[in-house]
Order: structure tokens, then sequence, then C-alpha cells
């Protein structure tokens, strides 16, 4: 199963306010009518792509799922993810994974990628002749900031 | 030696059925002046690094001075975690500049590949907790590595555990070997120690050298009864009072149900009030010791000369509770005067 991504200009905000870590999380609280402009209280995730920008109200476990998966963990660990935190009510773990995947893809995630290079068909680049000698590369990075010195 | 480990505080927000705390010592956190005088020595004695343990380190209320002080020193630092508050509180205080550069590894305690083995270790929302500290790592670009203590919940699933923490990005997997406690073993989560050998050696044929990161087993394979010991090699361990403990496994280890620590053999100097340079010394004064009674009457060649934290364990009398498990495999083992001599101090 595939890791996802947030595509460009989508973000995801959780509903919880961890100002003070001493203390339990609060939970915000839902709007009485979704609002247009200024803060959404409750976890979404937005696409700002578009003029006026998108955004998808989530409840509690959805915002949960989607946390992991725009975090990149692999679909298919969430479930047990999703078992620890809420124990036996979870009766359907990976049905309510893909659930929420539904939701957000393909609209805010990219399509996943099982290797991050693109597959090109199989093809020779090029016969020649060469001495078989190479050239010591003695040039050095200088491009770090902060002097650190390392062979190209 | 070169690295100093910190026991910040030993308070702990589980209770993990494996773990050998003493939860019937006061709660206690380490003076940032003691951190702050034991590392201005280090420094010119040549010590590189600092390893933070615990109990939870995130439970420590001045972590994020700790960890500034620690970097501003100019040491480089590992923290073991169980993954408590980490996205809002842990992870911002790593991801400071000055400290980020000084991160060597981020250690997070996962005991079983699926929540219910995990969190029935643990406690409930622990694997979420983990799993959910090392994405974030990962995501980060902070080096990760794991613990898992072997017990019988988990024996069933140590390839998968070794897969799983592969996949996260660990790039060492300890699995330790445990250590008796009164909980651990009447609860049957303690493997027998012919179970503990059988699964170490299926650990080297069947995961070492498999995945892509280092699998080791800790608390094994010590070659001969020389005491070898790779911790007391490299490091120095500072308990939450301040004190110079041989080693970190000896420190406030519990010695039986509800008595708390007296300190025997294992306390080697006050470091408020001794110079790390005499703790040091004291500290190697002991190991001859320990290594002279190895050589002239502990070692059992067959048995504990492979484990020697439980040889150490048993010199230093901590296991004397044992004797109330009289059924357990282990009693036998460790307490049977027929089998291996007793060393106390």
């Amino acid at each position: 199963m595939p890791s996802y991504q947030l595509k460009d200009k989508c973000l995801f905000v959780d509903a919880f306010v961890y100002d003070e870590p001493n203390k339990e999380p609060k939970k915000k609280t839902k709007p009485d009518k979704p609002p247009t402009t200024g803060k959404i209280e409750l976890a979404h995730v937005m696409d700002k792509n578009p003029t006026p920008a998108k955004y998808l109200m989530l409840n509690d476990a959805a915002a949960f799922i989607a946390r992991f998966i725009v975090m990149g963990v692999d679909t298919k660990d969430i479930p047990e993810i999703l078992k620890s935190e809420y124990g036996s009510q979870v009766t359907n773990p990976v049905a309510d994974v893909n659930a929420v995947v539904a939701m957000l893809f393909p609209s805010y995630l990219e399509t996943p990628r099982t290797s991050p290079r693109p597959y090109q068909a199989p093809k020779d680049e090029g016969k020649g002749t060469h001495s078989g000698i190479y050239d010591l590369d003695f040039r050095v990075n200088w491009f770090v900031t902060g002097g650190f010195k390392g062979p190209l | 030696m070169k690295i100093v480990a910190f026991e910040p505080t030993n308070q702990c927000n589980r209770s993990c059925r494996h773990c050998f705390r003493n939860k019937a010592d006061p709660i206690g956190f380490l003076p940032l002046e003691t951190v702050d005088a034991v590392l201005s020595q280090a420094g010119a004695l040549g010590f590189k690094a600092v390893c933070l343990t615990g109990g939870e380190v995130a439970l420590y209320p001045h972590l994020g001075d700790l960890l500034r002080l620690i970097a501003s020193r100019g040491f480089d630092f590992t923290l073991v975690t169980n993954g408590y508050r980490f996205p809002e509180y842990v992870l911002p205080l790593l991801l400071e500049p000055k400290v980020k550069e000084r991160v060597a590894s981020v250690g997070f305690s996962l005991d079983g590949a699926r929540a219910e083995t995990h969190d029935g270790l643990r406690g409930p929302k622990s694997f979420r907790e983990v799993f959910e500290g090392m994405t974030l790592c990962r995501n980060h670009r902070l080096p990760l590595f794991l613990k898992s203590v072997v017990t019988t919940l988990n024996r069933g699933e140590l390839t998968e555990l070794a897969l799983l923490g592969a996949r996260l990005g660990a790039v060492e997997h300890g699995f330790l070997y445990p250590f008796p406690t009164p909980t651990f073993i009447r609860d049957g989560l303690l493997p027998s120690p012919q179970e503990m050998q059988d699964t170490v050696r299926w650990i080297q044929d069947n995961l070492m050298g498999v995945t892509r990161n280092k699998i080791t087993v800790e608390g094994r394979f010590m070659d001969g009864v020389m005491l070898n010991c790779g911790h007391l090699v490299d490091h120095l361990n500072v308990d939450y009072q301040g004190n110079l403990i041989f080693c970190c496994t000896l420190s406030h280890m519990t010695v039986g149900d509800g008595i708390p620590t007296s300190f025997g053999g294992e306390l080697v100097a006050d470091l408020k009030e001794v110079s790390l340079k005499e703790a040091i010394v004291r500290q190697f004064r002991k190991a001859t010791e320990v290594m002279e009674a190895r050589l002239n009457g502990g070692g059992n060649p067959v048995g504990l000369s492979e484990t020697p934290c439980h040889w150490c364990l048993k010199y230093f009398g901590k296991l004397d509770w044992l004797k109330d498990f009289p059924d357990s495999p282990w009693t036998a083992w460790l307490i049977d005067e027929t089998s291996c001599k007793s060393n106390h101090l």
C-alpha cells in the first residue's frame, strides 16, 4: 500500500491546540455554519490553488487518519495506529483508512509513486571507445555555508 | 570513555510491564547545575557525547534548557523516549537550529509490530505515539534508533518488528535481553533462559544482516568470563540525583515489590561532592574488583558468562527477590548456588 503526500499549496490543519504542554490538548468546536472567511475551527484540509480556496472539514477520526496520511505514513500501517488510539472501538480500521484516502485523493493528495525516480522504457545510451584512464577530480565543494569541504 | 549518560528524571508516564525501574522511589529531577558542572569537567577530559535516558525525558521540566546546555558545551547527544508529547514538545526543541546540529540520534522503544502487542506491554496509545514520533523524526531527517525488549508477547513477531524498524528508517535496532522483575515473571511475559538463548540464536541467524539497518542483541555475547562490557568502556552513568552509578542497568533497579532503592556497591560517587576525575578513578577501581570476582569465582561458562548483565545484577545483590519465585526457571538459573557462586559485595 502507498504513502501519500499533499499536493502543492494544499495543507492540513489539526483541530487541537497544543499551546499548553502540561494540559490535555483543547478540542475545537464545530462552527454553526461552514465558514467562508477567517479561521476554520475543525480539522480540515485546504487547497489554495483555486480562488477562493476550497476546504474539506473532517471529524475526529477522519482527521486522526488524515494526519498520518499527510505525514507520509504507509497506509498499511495506519490501521494499527488507529487501533492503538481507539482500541476496541475500531471494528474495521482498514476500511476506515480507505474511506479517508477516498475523501482526500485525488483532490488534495499527489498520486503515490513507489519509486522516487520516474520509470523509463529501457534503452541503451550510446556506444564509444575510451582510453580507460579516468582523471582524478580534486575539485572542492564550497557551496555549503560554513565552509564545509567535501569532494564533489 | 567518551559518553556521559544522564537520567534527567526517574518519572515516567508509562508503567511498562517489563520495566525494571524502581517505582517505589520518590520522583526526582536532575538539577541543571549538576549537569553543567559534570559537562564542564567531562569536556576537559575528552568526552564527546551525551546520552539522555530515564524515566521519560519529556517529563523533565527543564528539557529545553538541558538540550541547549548540552549543545552550547559542544557535546553531541542522543535521547531515548517513549514518544510522549513528542510532536508538540520534544520535537520543536530538537529542531532549534543550535540543538539540531548536535542531535546524534533519537531512540524510541518499540516492542511490537502490532498495536495489540506493543500496547499490551506499554499501555494504550503508546504504539501511536512511537509511530508518530518516528515518522516525524524521519521527515525531519533526525537519525533514529530502536530498542525492543524481547518478551513472550513479541517473540513471535520479531521479523515483522525488525522489518518495521527498517522501514521506519531506524539506523540501528537493538533487541534487549530482558531482566527479571516481579511483574515480568508474575505476568508470564519473561521467556525462560532456554527460550532466550534460542531466541538470541534465532535473531543472529535470521535477522542480522537481513535488513538494511544494523540489528544488535544487547546484554549478551561476551566472550569468555572476562568482563569486557561495552558500557563500562564507553559510558559514565549519572542518575537523577547526581550520582555516578556503576552501570545504567544497576541504577535504581527494582529489588522487589514496594521496596525503595538503597544503594549498594553500584554507587560510585556523588558528583555534587566529588570531582569527575576522582569519580572515574573510583569507577575503574570498581571495574577491577568486579573483573577479579568474575575471574575468581563468578563465571559459569555455559550460562551467566554469556549474559554479563545478569552476572552483574547478581553480583550487586539485585536479584535476591527471585527467591520468592521458586518455580521460575530464572531462579534456578540465576540464584542456584550450585550453578553460579554468589559474589555479593
